[in-house]
């Protein structure tokens, strides 16, 4: 996955030869955690499972890592992950539906100092009122984006202060960015040549009878 | 500016005089049509007698579902749409939006196409904070900044021109690379371009840096500490402006910042001061990088091989750094050729947040600074 963006022939060729010794370690001893990670992200898969034995921290191909937290401990996660292991950042966060499967909400969270990277995936399953805790009060950058997600998928952020429609109408029904959301507007209609002529030789029609708009 | 006389820079015993004198609370409506909102942004604030005791922003007057038709157009279609975010650094969106692409069809991007996404990346950062320099001084007075630096971003433009054949919306970043070659003659006119700019940015900084009044109106005004910068969600300048040495280029290299030295410019104050002079220095960086990928331009192909048939399956998170601050791109594939989520991460949406941090205690005239200071664009803040 880094290779496309690296492109350097150096760091291409050392990234070939760290995929041959992997496959051979697989080979030889058969198994995910022998896989040699980097030290970032193996340092960040160590420090999650130490906090939080429960969860199940797993290393994307790129250099993140990915964990599915609960939405009942999310809060305290979300408070330990800033304060025990120095996420301190927020940088996005995003609704996602996936139709059947529910809602899902992505963090993307990074550490400042350190740049240790984590994405954290909260699932909320119900269709007509999703709830997750608000994590206003840990990043308060979570803010706008959590009216932003309430305001195009509904999800409910609970504890959130203020949650209101931010880029739709306050009048808007319904939340566009699900999937099941139909747009009842009626369609414009479309201008072609013929309806163009038409109303060409309309006005040149009304000219010619002294009509003046 | 000229009024030098009656603007004196704020002495401590007027501004508490004013404050203990308690008056009714006003409430005001900045905007959504107001010349220093820079579009329509509207700040619903309250004020006690002239200090601003609260500032909200209103966001949404813009928003045209940019994230919505993503997922309903094929995505060389959703290019242009990303230049329409922020129209004044229209190649930065272009170019994290087919990053995450690449990153997740593993497209390999060839080294002359990184190093012309990399020239083309850098020349945008010095016009957009020429523009941003330019209505900045015009926000607070200054008229004659204004006219400057449009004069050079015109040129500017005009190269723009010649290699996309657009001024503002390129729609030149493909996937896999750039939609073509830059033209004969492209290093000599920008470096002719580059050597007027270093003489021209210093004629800037005799025009406003050392100015009295403009001094008077930014230093200690706005101010975000390192801490709120972080929590907030601060990027980019603002974020480096408070202290933070932060920068995707640096942090997470994308293209080819990882081959030259360059420096982060950081400012301790975390004030609107301390964000003009980051993105001043910006401007020197911005050369110096341009310099670098003129002179190591590879020769080899501006476009790479990209599958005919487009499948995403996964998701990705692509960002970097552009003018305004962190831009980044969450897309999410279902193994169709059209996204099924895309989540645009604005900067100057997250900066917005700040508005109330930074205004409070101020007057209605700081409040305007520190807008001006955000360098937002109500495109990419409603998407």
């Amino acid at each position: 996955m880094g290779v496309a963006h690296v492109a350097d022939e150096e760091k291409l060729n050392e990234q070939q030869s760290e995929n041959g010794t992997e496959s051979a370690t697989d080979e030889s001893t058969q198994a995910e955690t022998e896989r040699p990670l980097p030290p970032l992200i193996r340092s960040v898969i160590d420090a999650v499972k130490r906090e939080y034995p429960s969860l199940d921290p797993q290393a994307r191909d790129d250099d993140w890592v990915e964990v599915y937290v609960d939405r009942e401990q999310w809060h305290d996660v979300a408070l330990g992950l800033r304060d025990k292991l120095g996420f301190d950042y927020l940088s996005l966060l995003s609704g996602v539906d996936y139709q059947e499967n529910g809602f899902q909400v992505v963090y993307h969270l990074i550490a400042i100092d350190s740049n240790k990277k984590i994405v954290v995936k909260v699932n909320a399953p119900e269709r007509d009122e999703p709830t997750v805790p608000s994590i206003m009060d840990v990043w308060p950058t979570a803010n706008f984006h959590e009216r932003e997600a309430w305001d195009m998928f509904g999800i409910r952020f609970s504890g959130h202060p203020d949650l209101r429609r931010i880029l739709m109408r306050e009048d808007w029904e319904g939340h566009p960015l699900r999937k099941d959301y139909v747009d009842d507007r009626v369609p414009r209609e479309r201008q072609t040549r013929e309806t163009y002529a038409e109303a060409q030789s309309l006005l040149n029609r009304q000219r010619s009878e002294g009509i003046n708009h | 500016m000229e009024q030098s006389e009656r603007v004196e820079p704020r002495s401590t015993e007027a501004t508490e005089g004013d404050v203990t004198r308690r008056t009714e609370e006003l409430f005001i409506n900045m905007g959504p049509q107001h010349p220093s909102t820079h579009g329509v942004l509207r700040v619903l604030a309250k004020f006690d007698g002239e200090v601003v005791s609260e500032a909200k922003a209103d966001v949404g007057y813009l928003h045209r579902c940019f994230e919505k038709i993503a997922e309903k157009r094929q995505l060389f279609q959703v290019i242009p749409y990303t230049d329409r975010t922020d129209y004044l650094s229209a190649i930065t969106n272009e170019l994290v939006f087919c990053m995450a692409i690449e990153k997740l069809m593993d497209i390999e991007v060839p080294v002359r196409a990184q190093y012309i996404r990399f020239i083309v990346t850098e020349l945008q950062r010095i016009a957009s904070h020429l523009i941003w320099f330019g209505t900045f001084a015009l926000d607070l007075g200054a008229t004659t900044a204004f006219l400057y630096a449009w004069r050079e971003r015109e040129r500017l433009l005009d190269i723009f021109e010649s290699i996309t054949g657009a001024r503002m919306l390129y729609n030149y970043v493909r996937m896999g690379g750039v939609r073509n070659d830059i033209f004969d003659g492209f290093e000599n006119t920008v470096e002719t371009f580059l050597k007027d700019l270093e003489k021209r940015i210093p004629e800037y900084h005799e025009l406003v840096t050392g100015n009295r009044i403009f001094e008077a109106r930014t230093k200690g005004v706005g101010v975000v500490s390192r801490e709120d910068a972080i929590a907030y969600g601060a990027s980019g300048p603002v974020l480096r402006a408070s202290g933070v040495n932060y920068d995707v280029r640096k942090v997470d290299p994308y293209l080819v910042y990882d081959r030259y030295d360059w420096d982060v410019p950081v400012r301790p104050e975390g004030d609107v001061f301390a964000r003009y002079i980051v993105r001043m220095e910006e401007m020197y960086e911005s050369i110096k990088l341009v310099r670098h990928g003129l002179a190591d331009l590879p020769p080899g192909d501006f476009v790479g091989d990209v599958p005919r048939r487009i499948k995403l399956e996964g998701d990705a998170y692509a960002r970097v750094d552009s003018p305004r601050g962190e831009v980044a791109c969450y897309l999410v594939g279902d193994g169709s050729d059209q996204a099924y989520r895309l989540k645009w991460r604005s900067p100057c949406f997250v900066h917005l947040q700040m508005l109330d941090l930074m205004g409070k205690g101020g007057l209605v005239a700081d409040l305007v600074a520190s807008i001006g200071s955000l360098d937002i664009v109500m495109g990419e803040v409603d998407r």
